[in-house]
């Protein structure tokens, strides 16, 4: 049987035949933890800046955040409005027909994430608020089944969504492990941890062609939640939570369900919402779209989000005008 | 805590730090405390189970050493083995008998309720039951004497880097390495850290990258199978679990190399194997070694005729199938096995003409057979199964089949390409013969590469679950 004892041997022995010039293993040792604690250095400093430069969607959201930062209650006397979620709010919202519509009585931001469920919100917007951002309205747009999902989405959720003080909660929400807790403690503090996801996509973008909509398969999107009990079990303890987060914060809370395929209880969790105080919006109730309005059964296409979008401005208009609560600062 | 995450390697590296700044005794006793701090980082609760088992066996085993007679001699290894698969079979295969027979009863018209129990597996059971055992009958037939330190015999169970998913160790080779003392040697730890950059470049880079596709294949992503998602699926999985389990194993070589223990081999480059005996020779070293001279030897081996030969083979195979997880898709992987190594046996014997068949041919067919087995390995049910293997009949190509195939060869080929060099070179990792310098490159290189192609999540191992 081979063994490593005995290439170690082979090694110790050529080191003797030819001690002037060949390296010894100590010195091996030395220069491979020298060189990988150079190779960490360097992914740190240098992730970010990789990432602005190959990555569409990280500068995007770079910005978007950057903006979401600075949003006060008010725009030149209008009121804020942040829209907030994941691919759903990005392929089914047209922006800037949404801003058209409402200027100039909304002014409309938003802040996609990509593959973000629930807690990611809940967290990413507790750290937003405690950050500075103070919007009239934020809508988090998420599907039933996201809004109950234990999901978040790792080290970059880590990172860039959660506050460290709010991590023995996110524990406790998310279910996480001690080995999974204690990596998104330390990926808090790492560029290199939070970004390497991206980076990876980055990379196997420029190395697959068509990796985009490969990614959208064998992405990890968490287990899919569809038994009405446990979508109306969670919708039961998460809304209050969403709309006390608001409350606190002088914020009127608003939770949009985009429109889907198939039943997926939006109207029921609807109707919660109206019993706990807490407004959340069914533009278009399940099955209503016809699949062509879709792009892979799940996204809306450029038709679809196009009625999505004004449907959702009318919901916007019946807005009641922002309490002064929210323009004290 | 995973090999394959951050806090791992800060307990790597303080533990070894502290290690080599004691002296031996202490050494042990340290190594064991880290040990069990790092079982008990899962749960508490099954560290506990696991010492109970350790005092256990150590007490039956001093006793059975001490003692001149051979009935309370042969009670005690009874009573061992009674023990040792009561806990095993009680966590691990409990609710599967119990489903098992209400579906047998129900099948014959008969309604009975049979409790089930919310059960969590403790992590590496079978692999710390199974090297208790080795331990047990290995001083019962006198090849080891039996250890008079508790801690040593607890850290020879317990060391951290094979306490979770091996290699299982034999009596034999490890415990003599924990009774002696240890030297700092520069050679091995440099092998070691080597060995880890080579494991979690299997893992992060092949492994969990071939998990997505085969994840996606079968959780019918892909849609309903057919031939192009089944085959992507087990193809995927296949270089999934062999990247997965031989990155595992050689994590943990290397980890036990830096702190100056050596651990068998476990993974020779096994799908190169040209038939199911050289597979079993080459997959999961230390689990067939261990069926083969606590299972297979004892039921008569090949010593009494054919028949029994063929009987032994398949029945050493089903315990090995059933040994993976409670559940009929592993008994019919080692089911599947079984009949692979006996007809195997049955054609070479009789007709030794199909020896002459290339080596090349034979490795794919083994390669092929072995994917096919995979499928029940992976699927959770039988049911899933066949329908992946009826998939196989069907023909629906879509559109994002070109990227998901590319996307494997990325991560399989150069996995196939280390086997080659290896296989060519003898070399136990890659570069484990050539000049320091070519090595620090190498290493560095596997860091680079894990860094931009590593998996974004640590995925759990897959043979944690076992």
């Amino acid at each position: 049987m081979l063994s490593s004892t005995s290439n170690s041997k082979n090694i110790g022995q050529r080191v003797q035949a030819a001690p002037d010039v060949a390296m010894s293993a100590k010195t091996g040792i030395m220069l491979l933890l020298a060189g990988l604690a150079l190779i960490y250095m360097a992914l740190e400093v240098l992730s970010p800046k990789i990432l602005a430069r190959f990555s569409r969607i990280e500068n995007r959201i770079n910005h978007e955040l950057a903006q979401a930062k600075q949003l006060n209650a008010l725009n030149d006397g209008h009121p804020t409005v942040l829209l907030v979620g994941n691919s759903l709010l990005n392929e089914g919202v047209q922006l800037d027909s949404l801003r058209a519509d409402l200027a100039p009585d909304y002014a409309v931001s938003r802040l996609v994430i990509e593959q973000t469920h629930y807690l990611d919100w809940y967290f990413g917007l507790r750290r937003l608020l405690a950050e500075g951002s103070h919007p009239s309205v934020i809508v988090l747009t998420l599907d039933p089944s996201q809004l109950a999902s234990g999901f978040t989405l790792g080290e970059s959720f880590a990172r860039r969504q959660m506050s460290i003080r709010d991590l023995p909660q996110v524990v406790r929400d998310a279910g996480l492990d001690r080995t999974t807790a204690s990596t998104y403690f330390l990926a808090h503090w790492s560029n290199w941890l939070g970004d390497k996801g991206y980076i990876r996509q980055c990379v196997m973008i420029l190395m697959v062609p068509h990796f985009r909509e490969l990614a959208g398969r064998i992405a990890d999107h968490g287990s899919h939640i569809n038994d009405r009990a446990s979508l109306l079990a969670m919708a039961q303890q998460r809304l209050p939570e969403f709309g006390k987060l608001g409350q606190e914060n002088g914020i009127r809370m608003i939770l949009l369900v985009p429109p889907a395929l198939r039943q997926n209880y939006s109207l029921d969790i609807q109707e919660l919402g109206t019993k706990l105080s807490i407004p959340v919006w069914v533009p278009s109730p399940p099955g209503e779209f016809p699949s062509d309005l879709y792009r892979d059964g799940f996204h809306l296409n450029a038709q679809g989000s196009k009625i999505f979008t004004e449907r959702l401005a009318n919901e916007m208009r019946k807005l009641p005008a922002p309490q002064s609560a929210g323009t004290s600062r | 805590m995973l090999f394959d995450t951050p806090i791992f390697f800060v307990f790597l590296c303080l533990t070894t730090l502290c290690y080599w700044s004691l002296q031996f005794r202490a050494q042990n006793k340290f190594l064991l405390i880290a040990s069990y701090f790092f079982y008990g980082w899962w749960d508490w609760r099954f560290l506990c189970l696991m010492i109970a088992s350790t005092v256990i066996d150590y007490f039956i085993a001093i006793k059975i050493a001490d003692t001149e007679d051979l009935r309370l001699k042969r009670s005690l290894l009874i009573l061992s083995l009674i023990i040792n698969f009561s806990i095993l079979g009680f966590f691990k295969y409990f609710n599967f008998f119990a489903d098992s027979l209400h579906t047998s009863l129900s099948a014959l018209g008969l309604q009975v309720s049979l409790p089930l129990l919310r059960i969590i597996l403790p992590p590496g059971i079978s692999f710390y039951t199974f090297q208790e055992v080795a331990y047990i009958v290995d001083v019962y037939y006198e090849r080891v004497p039996a250890s008079r330190s508790f801690f040593d015999y607890g850290l020879f169970i317990s060391l951290f880097p094979h306490l979770i998913a091996g290699p299982i160790q034999r009596p034999s080779h490890l415990l003599p390495q924990v009774q002696k003392p240890r030297r700092m040697d520069f050679d091995k730890s440099f092998d070691g850290f080597l060995l880890i950059l080579e494991g979690l470049f299997r893992k992060c880079v092949i492994a969990d990258n071939c998990a997505l596709i085969a994840n996606a294949a079968f959780a019918g992503a892909f849609g309903p199978p057919s031939l192009p998602s089944v085959l992507l699926g087990t193809y995927a999985f296949a270089w999934q679990i062999y990247g997965d389990f031989s990155g595992y194993s050689d994590i943990a070589r290397g980890c036990a190399q830096i702190l100056g223990f050596h651990f068998m081999v476990n993974f020779r480059q096994p799908y190169f194997a040209d038939s199911f005996q050289d597979f079993w020779r080459r997959w999961h070293i230390s689990l067939s070694t261990w069926l083969r001279d606590y299972l297979y030897i004892p039921l008569g081996g090949n010593r009494f005729g054919e028949r029994k030969t063929y009987r032994n083979l398949l029945l050493t195979m089903l315990l090995g199938g059933l040994w993976h997880g409670a559940n009929w898709t592993f008994v019919v992987w080692g089911a599947l096995h079984g009949s692979g190594l006996a007809i195997e046996r049955k054609l070479t014997r009789n007709r030794p003409a199909l020896l002459i068949f290339p080596k090349l041919i034979k490795r794919v067919l083994v390669f092929h057979v072995v994917c096919l087995s995979w499928i029940f390995f992976r699927a959770p049910s039988l049911r899933a199964a066949s329908a992946m293997l009826r998939g196989l009949f069907v023909w629906n190509w879509r559109p994002e089949f070109p990227a998901a195939f590319l996307f494997l060869a990325i991560f399989s080929i150069p996995l196939l390409l280390l086997d080659v060099y290896l296989e060519l070179s003898g070399d136990e990792y890659c570069f484990a013969s050539a000049s320091v310098e070519r090595r620090v490159a190498f290493g560095l290189a596997c860091a680079v590469i894990i860094a931009f192609l590593g998996a974004n999540q640590a995925n759990a191992f897959i043979y944690f679950q076992f």
